[in-house]
């Protein structure tokens, strides 16, 4: 049985247990007599529609006339439905005419009318809408939709002729079904024998198809969540994420996956609208459908490509296997040998001097009052650049005045970050050295201040909220030292903010996804380098976990993060309270508490407070030498909390590895 | 089409660095600049915009080992990605005797990869060029990026046509991968220049 039939099954047992419940409680009002307690007068059941009109104004805000009239039309029927099986149960528990039975039901047993107002929006609640109407596509819309325009397939790789180097070690996400066989050409067989005919005929062997007929292992899921910043959200009632629990499978978008087979080689999948419209419900729209089709004519939905291929049969893009060399290359030697140990880049700033000029795309702010220096236009390169200069050691900056050790404290998200009005932290010169690490690295604003009495240094791209990086910075900056190592790259869902430990933090945000964050990295903490020593930094504030129960899902999650992290132990942790878990998986003989306290100050501190600039927090990534923390929330109800350390060969992999575990740890 | 000098036994190649915008083929051009011995490089000249975005396209001529008595050098260039200037990625073809196509790694630029291979092909073609003879190679760039495509997948979009070619894991910015894709291809030009029996390399 598929996902969206039990999802239906559900919803229906929903209803059917709200209604039993209200045909026993109404029995046994009826039972008990209580019909002197209380009569409703005539006129409540003329009241009824227009109840029920009231109503359908508060559920079904901004939805068209034709909606609340289609619900209160719906729930007139389920009242007087409920109003008769009511009286069914009447006469069987008294011995009654069925008239009188419907009378006591409808109005002359007082509770049992104020009964049905109650147990009819709940019966109807479980379809949200969905019980009266199901919104259709035209059928001739759908046709236009699933036939795409053709994919370009490249000529067969059979006739490959040498050698590839790569060695796809990167982590495949692609399912390991062995039932599906595997494939060579992106098409299902039923595509390529129609190939082979004429085009017309091909096309015409096409049926359009949306999702409503295709169902079980033709479709491919895609989490509603990461495609809804692609919806037009004024076209909707509801809000995007209560739109997501009204889907027909909720929080789930389907597509055909022949329809995704047919777009893989463009190395991109646009799913028209028209596809996917009738998982929506119709009350869920702001506008009729030929409004929708007139104001968003073209409106097409990009799928997350990771996330539709993992749903893929394993293999599917393997390639022919090749010789491994290209027969006579071996005669020639490679022509080129690197020096051993690169040339420096040229530092691109002057050291000091009132008038020297900022790196390329670099604009100096600083906090306190001065307004902001005029941006300076970018220089470009000069058309020859001169050789390369011998290689200098830098000077570290004398100016960067070291900060008071920073008390870690996991701050409650309640209070917003406190602003001191004092003077820079940083002097001009020293901020334009650090600048010129982040030269050609992008456009970044330079910004020196205190934050929650974190004395910080920024780099900011403009397209970011400034105020809600220093924030989080001045949160997590705490952290680093001894507890967590010398760099912290926190993702949120539109911003990278990265934070080296110095003797004044140096932060680096920029807009995400899209942002280098790699090069970002080591930017800053070139950047941090020349800044100085940090301090020690303090320790975790001690708190009591108490160790649970290690399923044998979390025990497989584990070993899963082994191809990234080594081998890493389980453990899973509560606080005192038990409002919080955090699913800890480290290197043996590791202490599995520190990473559980770390964990919940990096929660407390960042991930409660949800900040409306920067979005939800995605992870928190520790960098101490080659070992990596990764923090990230666990969805599903409470805290949960994924930590992940160990060493970490290839970051990048990690990263998939760890959002990985926290789907597997959220699915159960 | 390389350039032979007799009187000064010089054979000149043109290399040309390809692929979608900001995936890249500068900082390739930057890190073997920077790694070259001094005797082996000229110098590099690229006129690039403020946010670092390559106007026209960067040159750096580099010599080589010498091959049957003439000394090889390379002319790589690269050319500007941005789908505007067609022309210029045009003109900076003309004349290419190997081409490294730089394909970025990152999920939300698949889309790119595959719309600047195709007009690669393309352009080539107005040359009488064909990718399916013309040296070549695949170079998948910033592969230490977290939110990356498995390599497969990067094959199976831009490595499955009439020929499959070398293709390598990059990472230019620190030159992981830059001199194998640099040496591979230019071991490429030379095989299709002198043919398989080669003499006197050195």
């Amino acid at each position: 049985m598929s996902r969206s039939h039990v999802a239906v099954l559900g919803r229906w047992l929903q209803a059917l247990g709200v209604a039993t419940a209200y045909l026993a409680v109404a029995a046994g009002l009826f039972w008990l007599d209580l019909g002197d307690a209380g009569e409703a007068p005539a006129w409540a059941v003329v009241v009824v529609p227009l109840v029920y009109a009231a109503l359908s104004l508060v559920l079904l805000r901004r939805a068209s006339p034709a909606r609340h009239l289609k619900w209160t039309g719906g729930a007139c029927l389920m009242h007087v439905a409920l109003g008769a099986a009511a009286a069914a149960a009447f006469t069987m528990v008294v011995d009654v005419t069925a008239l009188s039975a419907l009378g006591h039901a409808l109005a002359r047993l007082g509770p049992v009318p104020l009964l049905t107002f109650v147990a009819t929006p709940m019966a109807l609640a479980p379809f949200r809408g969905r019980v009266l109407s199901v919104r259709t596509t035209p059928r001739a819309e759908r046709a236009r939709a699933a036939t795409p325009a053709a994919p370009v397939v490249p000529a067969s790789a059979a006739a490959v002729a040498p050698t590839t180097a790569v060695a796809p070690t990167a982590a495949t996400p692609f399912a390991t079904s062995s039932e599906t066989p595997t494939l060579r050409d992106p098409r299902p067989r039923k595509l390529i024998a129609d190939s082979a005919e004429p085009a017309a005929s091909s096309a015409a062997a096409k049926s359009p198809e949306s999702v409503d007929d295709i169902a079980g292992d033709d479709v491919v899921r895609v989490r509603f969540e990461r495609i809804a910043g692609q919806l037009p959200a004024r076209a909707f009632t509801l809000p995007l994420d209560r739109v997501a629990e009204s889907l027909r499978e909720p929080h789930w978008i389907t597509v055909p996956r022949r329809f995704v087979l047919e777009q893989l080689p463009e190395g991109a999948v646009q799913v028209p609208w028209p596809i996917v419209a009738a998982q929506f419900p119709e009350l869920a729209f702001a506008m009729s459908d030929v409004e929708f089709r007139q104001k968003f004519p073209d409106l097409k939905l990009t799928l997350p490509l990771d996330d539709v291929l993992r749903q893929l049969p394993r293999g599917m893009f393997s390639m022919e296997p090749t010789p491994s060399a290209i027969a006579g290359l071996e005669a020639f030697p490679p022509p080129f040998q690197p020096l051993a140990t690169p040339r420096e880049v040229p530092p691109a700033t002057p050291t000091s001097g009132e008038d020297a000029e900022l790196p390329p795309g670099v604009v100096m702010t600083s906090a306190p009052a001065a307004p902001a220096p005029p941006v300076r236009a970018p220089q470009p390169s000069p058309p020859v650049a001169p050789p390369a200069p011998p290689v200098a050691a830098p000077v570290p900056p004398p100016v960067v005045t070291p900060p008071p050790p920073s008390p870690i404290v996991a701050r409650s998200a309640a209070p917003a970050p406190q602003r001191a009005a004092t003077s820079e932290v940083v002097g001009r010169d020293a901020l334009m050295q650090l600048a010129a690490c982040l030269a050609g690295a992008g456009t970044f604003e330079a910004w020196t201040g205190t934050v929650e009495d974190t004395p910080l240094v920024a780099f900011v791209e403009p397209a970011v909220s400034r105020d809600a990086v220093t924030a989080v910075a001045a949160r997590v900056a705490g952290l680093l030292g001894a507890a967590a190592g010398e760099q912290v790259t926190v993702r949120t869902a539109r911003a990278a903010i990265i934070v080296s430990a110095a003797p004044t933090p140096v932060v680096v945000a920029a807009r995400r996804p899209g942002a280098p964050v790699a090069l970002l990295e080591m930017r800053a903490a070139r950047a941090a380098s020349q800044a100085g020593r940090a301090s020690e930094g303090a320790a975790l504030p001690s708190r009591t976990l108490s160790a649970l129960t290690v399923e044998p899902r979390v025990a497989a999650v584990a070993s899963a993060l082994g191809a990234s992290f080594g081998l890493v132990d389980p453990a899973v942790l509560a606080d005192a309270g038990g409002g919080a878990r955090v699913y800890v998986f480290r290197e043996s003989g590791r202490e599995a508490a520190h990473l559980g306290q770390l964990a919940l100050a990096v929660w407390e501190g960042l991930g409660r407070a949800s900040d409306g600039d920067l979005g939800a927090l995605v992870s928190v990534v520790f960098r101490q030498g080659r070992r990596r923390i990764f923090v990230r929330p666990v969805g599903g109800r409470g805290t949960a909390l994924l930590a992940a350390a160990g060493p970490v060969a290839r970051p990048g992999r990690a990263w998939r590895d760890a959002d990985r575990a926290a789907a597997a740890l959220e699915t159960r | 089409m390389s350039i032979i000098n007799y009187a000064a036994k010089v054979i000149n190649f043109k290399i040309v660095y390809y692929g979608p915008g900001l995936a890249g083929k500068t900082a390739n051009l930057q890190y073997v600049h920077r790694c070259l011995p001094d005797e082996n490089r000229g110098n590099m000249i690229s006129l690039a915009t403020g946010d670092d975005r390559t106007l026209f396209f960067d040159f750096l001529p580099v010599s080589a080992s010498t091959v049957r008595g003439f000394t090889t050098k390379f002319q790589l260039y690269t050319v500007p990605g941005q789908t505007r200037y067609n022309m210029t990625r045009k003109l900076v073809l003309r004349g290419v005797d190997g081409v490294v196509f730089v394909a970025d790694s990152q999920w939300d630029r698949l889309k790119e990869n595959v719309e600047s291979l195709r007009n690669l092909g393309e352009n080539l073609r107005e040359y009488r060029l064909d990718l399916a003879t013309l040296p070549y190679v695949i170079q998948y760039n910033k592969r230490d990026l977290p939110e990356v495509a498995p390599i497969d997948y990067l094959e199976y979009t831009l490595n499955r046509g009439a020929r499959r070619v070398p293709a390598f894991e990059a990472v230019a910015v620190t030159g992981q991968g830059v001199f194998d894709t640099l040496n591979t291809l230019s071991r490429m030009v030379l095989l299709r220049e002198f043919g398989q029996v080669q003499e006197g390399a050195s």
